[in-house]
Formats: structure tokens, C-alpha cells, sequence
């Protein structure tokens, strides 16, 4: 309770009358305030300037189906359906086998003069140094040089297989595959047209011999990996079985035709330091490289070893018999094998029993070996029993696959031997390079007068490497433009040579000269 | 009869020294009678037909009195002989090497 003021003032003693007046008060007025500013108004009328387009057009979802065709030669005679009237034929007998015989006996009789007609070839020998090709950035790591050389189906374009040969234990090198198409109006030596890296270094690289862009290559660790370049998406193939995948480095791959189904595809074979040579379905099919046969080379079986592998550096198969082949090992060994052998291997060797296909003892027959790894073989394009080896203790062998001993041997002092090749065109010719940078071609050409036992023991011609001092790690010769041979050397430069025409075109009796070599080594 | 004759001769010409194989073709250029298999059969026809048009066109061009009687190819491996007529052409092929 609070005491207020009002009942003091309120009480009855306070009050008085309240007294009304009537009051006018006087008018207020406010200022108007309203700004009188006119107001702002525009008109303005809006359009599209430009012309507004329109366009119609039918469309149609279209379902196409393709098919390929191919005539075939029929195998029934034509001559069947021929209606020919006999009379008439006759009568043409009458008239022209008369003529015919004569001519032909004119040529029974007449001594064969041309044959012995030696075309002398003017010009000098001298090979034409027609590109070198290098690519300065793959080889910033200077452990990198070239280790395979391959020429395309169309004799246009090499490929490269770039990778080290000097490994301590893991490769930690990135490898790579370059091309280049000589034949272009202008090309750049120092910059390949196309490029592919792989995680380790590149082995060895081969092309399909028929279509163009299917490019195989075999890497250190092992794996096969084929790319088709007209592709976008250029990896084709690759090893799916883990337990196929070869265990060492690919020392080789070939493209080579399927032997025993329809010998119109082509297979890949490839060959490991881990001793098994492996062959690979054709392609294409499904992006992966299946098995589809497999053999095993190992050491002889004593009571100590258990069948270890012997490493295969090298394989070559017959021309004519496509299931025999020739292989060289890392021992010095040489063997022949077969795609028909079904002896077992007996080995204990790791992986043998998991692989998709068992593995088979491909040998067949063994030759005089090497004192040091075999680095090439190589089967001659002209005659079904010759095979070049060439070895690193610097000599290249001239073997008949008859004959269990070497019948030529050449050993020109220049280091190892790294590779030799026969020339596609000539049957007497062939190239080997050697560590000491020299690609050396040999001539078996029998002098005039002399007999075959004198064959020519030193080099017709010596190319060297691109520095003079490289030795030269592989060579091929061009199959289409047969005079042209490309050179890779360790200083990463692929030369290509234009060869004189004396070593490119054949003489007359140049086969039968090269079967007469190979019956006298069965004399020796 | 006429049958046995014409074998007869084909089979005096097959069996010459030398003598790698015969073609018979008609004007057409389709064989007759051949020893050579159908395939390379084919290829000669289609091939030696249109040679031998060419060469006894080129002979009457240069003479239109002269007429195209007989005609050889040697090669390096063996010799083709031809013989070309309204009706039809006889191709031999011979080796050269035999001697």
C-alpha cells in the first residue's frame, strides 16, 4: 500500500464547481510538404532486331545390319559347262601343235646361255644413309636404348621397342614403342609420329605381318601386350591368365601363321628367359591374349637339378614347314622343336602345373652348340634347310637342319654378335651386327673359277652405327622394299640404309647355288 | 574319234621335255583344256588373253597385211609359248633350267 498524493488533493475540502467556457481554438495549420516535381515517365516500345530463324527437317532413326562377302574360287572345274566343239578343236590342234613342238624341242636343244650370263652391275657399292632416327626424349635416361626393331605390313613405317639392358633387380625403367613413317614427303627424325609408354622396359616388338596397325610387344617383367593403332582406344590385348603370364623377360615374339586349323590367321608366339615358348590365340577376340599352346625348355634331369628352365633367347620358324622351328638358349644350346611333339616335360619347376594348357618338351633334335648365349636364329626365306645363329662369342653359324654340326662359320672379331638376318631378296646374302658398331653383310656368292669350299670368309661390306662406336642390338631388313635395312644400335639411333643394288637383286642361279651349299654340309 | 585325237596330241605336248603344263582357251578366254590347276588355269587365261590381243593388235597396226602367228615369253624360270588364233589360243609353259 502506497500512499498517493491523489487523496489528498481530492478530498472534499479541495473541490470547487467545475466551470464550462465555450473556447475556440484557433486553426493550425501544416505546411503542405508534398514535393510538387513532375513526374518522370518514358515510353519506349521493345523488339527483337534480328531475325528470328526457323528450320524444320525430317529425321528417322535408321537400323542398319552389315555383312562381309568374299568370292571364293570354286573347286569345280570350269571346263565342265564348256560346250567345245571337237571338230574345230581338232583342226586347231592340226595346226598349231605342229608349230608348238617344234618350238619347244628348239628350246631342249639349244644350250642354256643365259643362265651362265652374269649381270655386272655398274655403280658403286656404297649403301645410301638414308635417315637416322632418334627420339632425345625417351633417352634422358641414358640407360635406355633401343632393344627391337620391326617393320609394318606395309614396309612403311618401323616401330621402335625402347628399354634397357642393364638391370640389378627390379626394372624401374619406363620402356616405350615409337614409329615412324619413312615414306612421308616430311618427316622429323627426331620426333617419332607416334608414341606409346609401358610401365616397364620393351623387350622386343613385332608387327602383324597382314594388317596394318596391330602392333605386339614383349616387356621385362614379362607381360604381351598387342595395340591396334587405327583403334581409339589402341590397347587390344593383353595376358588375362596370371598363371600364363611368362615369368621372366620376352625375349622374342612372332607373328606366324596358325599351322594346324585354317593357316589363314595369324598366331603369336613368344619366348622367355623362364624357358617356355608360348603361342597365343589369334586376334581379335575379346581383348585378351589366350593360351593356346605351351612348351618348356629345362636343363638336363640329374639327380641335383629338378628341370630348371633354360632361358630361349630366339626362335625361327621353318618356311615351308610350319611346325618345325629352331630355337637358341641363353646355355649356348641349339635345338630343333616342334609344334607336333607331345613328350612330357618332367620338371618341378614352379607354375608349370597351373598354367591353363601343360606344357610340352618341344625338342626334337639338338646341334653343335655356342660357347655363350645364342642372341638370334634365323631360317632362310630361299631354302627349307638353312638357319643362321649368331652367338656372343662373336661368330655366325651357317647350319643345315639335317646335320647336327655348323657347316659355314664366320668369325669376324667384332665382339658379340647381337643379330643376324638373311636378305628377303637375295639367297646368298646376309647382315649381322656387332658389338663393336659395325652391321657386317656377308656374301656367299661363290667367286668365278673358284670352288664352293672357298667362300668368302671376310665381309663384302661394312655400315656402321650411328656414333661410330654403338654396338648394333638388332637389324631388319624391309620385306617390301627389299633394300632398305634398318639398323637400332645402343645409342638409342635407328639408321636406315639404302643397300646397292649388287646386294638386293638376285642372279639367276643364286638358289641353286645356296642348295649346293647346304648338300656339302653333309660332306663335312 | 576326234576326242582321242586331240587327247593324243595334248598328251604328246604334256609329256615333252621340260614342259611344265598346257592351257587350251576359247575366245572367251575361258581354259578348255588344261593340266595346270584351276586356279593358275584362270589367272593365265585372263592374263595371256589380253597380252595376246594387245600384241596382234600392235602387229596389225604396223601392217594390216601381217598377222600375229606365234609368240614366247622367257623368263627366269621358265618359258611361256603362245599361240594365238580366231579361235582359239594354245599357252605352253617349259622350264628353262632342265639342261
Amino acid at each position: 500500500m502506497y500512499n498517493s498524493n491523489r487523496d489528498e488533493i481530492d478530498s472534499e475540502s479541495n473541490r470547487k464547481p467545475a466551470l464550462f467556457t465555450d473556447e475556440t481554438l484557433p486553426i493550425v495549420s501544416c505546411k503542405e510538404v508534398i514535393q510538387k516535381d513532375p513526374v518522370h515517365s518514358v515510353n519506349a516500345s521493345v523488339q527483337t532486331k534480328f531475325e528470328v530463324q526457323l528450320a524444320d527437317a525430317e529425321c528417322q532413326s535408321i537400323k542398319r545390319k552389315e555383312r562381309e562377302i568374299q568370292v571364293d574360287l570354286g573347286e569345280k572345274a570350269v571346263t565342265d559347262e564348256i560346250q567345245v566343239d571337237m571338230g574345230r578343236l581338232s583342226k586347231f590342234l592340226e595346226r598349231t601343235a605342229p608349230r608348238v613342238l617344234h618350238y619347244i624341242e628348239d628350246n631342249a636343244e639349244r644350250p642354256n646361255i643365259l643362265r651362265h650370263i652374269k649381270l655386272r652391275y655398274s655403280g658403286d657399292d656404297t649403301a645410301q644413309e638414308l635417315f637416322t632416327l632418334t627420339y632425345p626424349e625417351i633417352l634422358i635416361d641414358k640407360e635406355i636404348q633401343i632393344t627391337s626393331l620391326s617393320w609394318s605390313a606395309n614396309g612403311s613405317s618401323i616401330f621402335v621397342g625402347y628399354g634397357s639392358t642393364s638391370h640389378e633387380g627390379l626394372c624401374m625403367h619406363k620402356g616405350a614403342v615409337c614409329s615412324w613413317n619413312i615414306e612421308r614427303f616430311k618427316i622429323n627424325p627426331n620426333k617419332p609420329d607416334m608414341t606409346v609408354e609401358t610401365s616397364t622396359c620393351v623387350t622386343t616388338v613385332a608387327c602383324h605381318p597382314e594388317r596394318p596397325g596391330i602392333v605386339a610387344a614383349g616387356l621385362y617383367n614379362g607381360e604381351i601386350l598387342v595395340w591396334d593403332f587405327r583403334e581409339q582406344d589402341s590397347l587390344i590385348a593383353r595376358v588375362l591368365e596370371r598363371q600364363d603370364l611368362h615369368r621372366d623377360s620376352v625375349t622374342s615374339l612372332q607373328w606366324i601363321r596358325e599351322p594346324k586349323l585354317s593357316k589363314k590367321k595369324f598366331i603369336l608366339v613368344s619366348t622367355s628367359q623362364d624357358g617356355r615358348i608360348l603361342l597365343w590365340n589369334p586376334l581379335p577376340s575379346k581383348n585378351n591374349l589366350k593360351l593356346t599352346d605351351a612348351y618348356f625348355v629345362s636343363t638336363k634331369i640329374s639327380s641335383k637339378s629338378s628341370g630348371k628352365p633354360m632361358g630361349v633367347t630366339s626362335v625361327s620358324f621353318n618356311n615351308e614347314d610350319a611346325e618345325t622351328f629352331v630355337f637358341g638358349c641363353d646355355s649356348g644350346h641349339l635345338y630343333k622343336g616342334s609344334l607336333n611333339s607331345v613328350s612330357t616335360v618332367q620338371s618341378r619347376e614352379q607354375g608349370l602345373a597351373d598354367m591353363t594348357i601343360q606344357p610340352k618338351n618341344p625338342i626334337t633334335m639338338a646341334y653343335q652348340s655356342h660357347d655363350s648365349p645364342i642372341y638370334s636364329v634365323n631360317f632362310s626365306p630361299f631354302n627349307r634347310h638353312l638357319f643362321l645363329t649368331s652367338a656372343h662369342d662373336g661368330q655366325i653359324r651357317i647350319y643345315s637342319q639335317l646335320f647336327p654340326n655348323y657347316g659355314r662359320c664366320f668369325a669376324p672379331a667384332q665382339g658379340a654378335i647381337f643379330t643376324c638376318r638373311w636378305s628377303p631378296s637375295r639367297p646368298l646374302l646376309l647382315a649381322a651386327g656387332s658389338e663393336h658398331g659395325r652391321t657386317l653383310i656377308y656374301d656367299l656368292e661363290p667367286e668365278e673359277g673358284a670352288s664352293t669350299d672357298l667362300l668368302s670368309s671376310i665381309p663384302v661390306q661394312e655400315l656402321p652405327s650411328s656414333d661410330k662406336r654403338s654396338s648394333i642390338i638388332c637389324l631388319e631388313f624391309n620385306h617390301k622394299t627389299s633394300n632398305t635395312l634398318a639398323c637400332g644400335d645402343s645409342a638409342g639411333a635407328v639408321t636406315i640404309w639404302k643397300l646397292a643394288e649388287r646386294f638386293t637383286t638376285a642372279q639367276n642361279d643364286e638358289i641353286e647355288n645356296l642348295q649346293i651349299l647346304a648338300k656339302s654340309f653333309g660332306d663335312n | 574319234m576326234t576326242q582321242a585325237e586331240v587327247d593324243d596330241t595334248l598328251k604328246r605336248i604334256q609329256e615333252h621335255k621340260g614342259v611344265h603344263g598346257f592351257l587350251i582357251i576359247n575366245n572367251d578366254g575361258i581354259p578348255i583344256r588344261t593340266s595346270l590347276d584351276t586356279a593358275l588355269s584362270q589367272q593365265y587365261a585372263a592374263l595371256i588373253k589380253s597380252l595376246s590381243d594387245k600384241a596382234r593388235s600392235t602387229i596389225r597396226d604396223i601392217d594390216p597385211t601381217n598377222e600375229l602367228v606365234f609368240f614366247r615369253m622367257r623368263t627366269k624360270k621358265h618359258e611361256v609359248l603362245v599361240a594365238p588364233e580366231k579361235e582359239y589360243t594354245m599357252i605352253v609353259l617349259q622350264a628353262t633350267d632342265v639342261l
